[in-house]
């Protein structure tokens, strides 16, 4: 009696503990993003669904988004999973200069680093400057103000958060596993697909559903690195809110990209659920 | 098979040798666009030019002399204070919540509370903005300062949850036992054992906060944060003040990493 008594005291203190943040979640995040969706329903809002869906720039503009976020995705993914193995097998000390090499972009503003990408493409940047003095070109390119500089920079500012969670899944694979592969015949193919990837799947898909989320509601990279050439959805909100003042319309907007970010994150999440159980037990059995 | 355990061998000392050239040029590809940014910053010429011609000290100067940017650094600076204090004091009774007691319900609140990190900022940008304008805290400093409290929380919940998750809730539990009331135990015992997860949380909270562009862009009536006046800066007249700017901002970036690196003992996979 007197054990559940303060069971579930203790419930009710935890309970305390946590409704200050709830409340400021419910308040200043939950309600404004329902009622937001509750106004594009409203009847004198509804059609503007029936007008994005119906033109053809706004879903352009969405498959844009969505290209640019696979592209930068699968790019990341790439370039962060071989840096991930690297980064686990180094010394406790290479470890915390490669951590310091890989937060520090991650800490510093994005704005910052949008703006050292546009002077790395820019037409007299060192990028130009070192294909001219190579011969590659004759006289500089146009590399900033494309949907190429978009991508580069969106890469390289999303690549710590696919790094992190591959690594945190890579570092705690037990290294005698490797060692037992080889022992027992495998060669470097079979012990990455039988080994490495099964084990680092959770992270890989953590890290995936991270990017290609954030990538779909980036703002900062195309509005600057794009030079108006790169239309992405946030763009298209701001343009509705910021210069037509249509702010139905740039809610409705939200509304659709919300839902996509949203229908992604449950892919990838059924996809983990499938993956993560399925190939860890083969790993196993 | 002496023969097939060589070639093994060797292919195994080429593909770590490949995988090291490939995670060192990956490292170049992360931190290069920041150096160039450092000579660009002390150019004497008001053109960009890689590497400047002149070299001066004009860009800091114009960044220090001009009013306009340092009322906007100024402004960050009180919306990034204000976020970080709301943000770890509400985070850090959450994260003492969801380790203690809740066990059933511990995952599914951490999950809800982290959600403004998958909603695109542009998306909580309108939302706010439909709100604020009602309760007119549109164009109001406080107004971003709640908004950018909400984009931080989940930082500071995940930092300081991982933190009580690895302190030992035993000494708590001693404490109490030993006739201390739960705060004075939290206070004397919790507290000073996740000192450094507390100031890994704030330090996120802050850039979040110092950082934020889009929400700040719709919610600052005439005036703007330190991010906008960078923005604008850019899109308009791209000039070296935003790399004398940028440098700064790296440089405190820079230091505030060698000081938690010294609080968490050299541990940086725990920064992360």
């Amino acid at each position: 009696m007197n054990q559940g008594f303060q069971a579930i005291k203790a419930q009710a203190g935890s309970l305390a503990l946590v409704s200050p943040a709830l409340l400021l979640l419910g308040i200043l995040f939950f309600y404004p993003i329902l009622l937001l969706f509750l106004t594009t329903l409203e009847l004198e809002n509804i059609g503007n669904y029936a007008q994005v869906v119906s033109s053809d720039t706004s879903m352009q503009v969405f498959f844009n988004t969505l290209r640019i976020a696979v592209i930068v995705t699968v790019v990341d993914l790439v370039l962060a999973y071989p840096l991930a193995v690297y980064i686990s097998r180094l010394s406790p000390t290479a470890k915390t200069f490669a951590f310091f090499l890989v937060l520090i972009p991650l800490w510093t503003s994005q704005l910052v680093r949008t703006y050292a990408w546009m002077v790395l493409l820019g037409r007299n940047g060192p990028i130009n400057n070192a294909l001219v003095w190579l011969g590659i070109v004759d006289a500089p390119i146009r590399l900033a103000n494309s949907e190429f500089a978009v991508i580069a920079g969106m890469t390289h500012i999303l690549l710590p958060y696919m790094l992190l969670p591959i690594y945190n899944s890579v570092s705690k694979i037990d290294p005698s596993l490797f060692d037992a592969a080889r022992g027992l015949g495998a060669g470097a193919f079979s012990t990455f697909t039988r080994v490495l990837m099964p084990l680092s799947i959770q992270g890989v898909l953590a890290g995936v559903s991270l990017v290609l989320v954030l990538s779909l509601g980036v703002f900062i990279m195309p509005a600057l690195l794009g030079g108006g050439r790169v239309p992405v959805i946030a763009l298209l909100i701001e343009q509705q809110a910021g210069s037509f003042l249509n702010w139905a319309m740039a809610g409705t907007l939200s509304a659709v990209l919300m839902v996509i970010v949203m229908i992604t994150f449950f892919i990838i999440k059924l996809a983990t659920r499938l993956f993560v159980r399925g190939r860890a037990d083969a790993a196993f059995s | 098979m002496p023969h097939s355990v060589s070639i093994q061998k060797a292919s195994g000392w080429l593909g770590n040798g490949l995988l090291r050239i490939f995670s060192w040029i990956v490292f170049l590809f992360l931190v290069s666009p920041l150096l160039v940014v450092v000579p660009i910053s002390f150019s004497g010429g008001s053109y960009l030019r890689f590497p400047p011609e002149s070299y001066s000290l004009r860009w800091y100067a114009t960044y220090f002399g001009s009013e306009t940017w340092i009322d906007a650094t100024l402004l960050s600076i009180l919306v990034g204070v204000v976020a970080t204090v709301l943000s770890v004091a509400f985070g850090f009774l959450f994260a003492l919540g969801i380790t203690r007691g809740l066990r059933k319900w511990s995952g599914a609140l951490e999950k809800l509370a982290l959600a403004p990190m998958i909603v695109p900022s542009i998306v909580y940008s309108v939302s706010m903005y439909a709100l604020f304008a009602d309760l007119r805290l549109v164009g109001t400093w406080y107004g971003i300062a709640l908004a950018h409290t909400v984009l931080c929380l989940p930082f500071v919940i995940i930092v300081l949850t991982a933190g009580l998750k690895e302190f030992d809730i035993d000494q708590e539990t001693a404490a109490i036992g030993l006739g201390a009331s739960r705060l004075v135990a939290i206070r004397r015992i919790t507290i000073p054992q996740i000192r450094s997860s507390l100031f890994s949380a704030a330090f996120l909270a802050f850039i979040t906060s110092f950082d934020e562009l889009v929400v700040a862009m719709f919610l600052s009536g005439t005036f703007g944060t330190l991010p906008k006046k960078m923005f604008d800066n850019i899109r308009l007249q791209i000039d070296p003040t935003i790399a004398a700017v940028s440098v700064l901002e790296i440089a405190m970036v820079v230091i505030v990493m060698f000081v938690l690196l010294r609080m968490n003992k050299g541990k940086a996979g725990r920064l992360a």
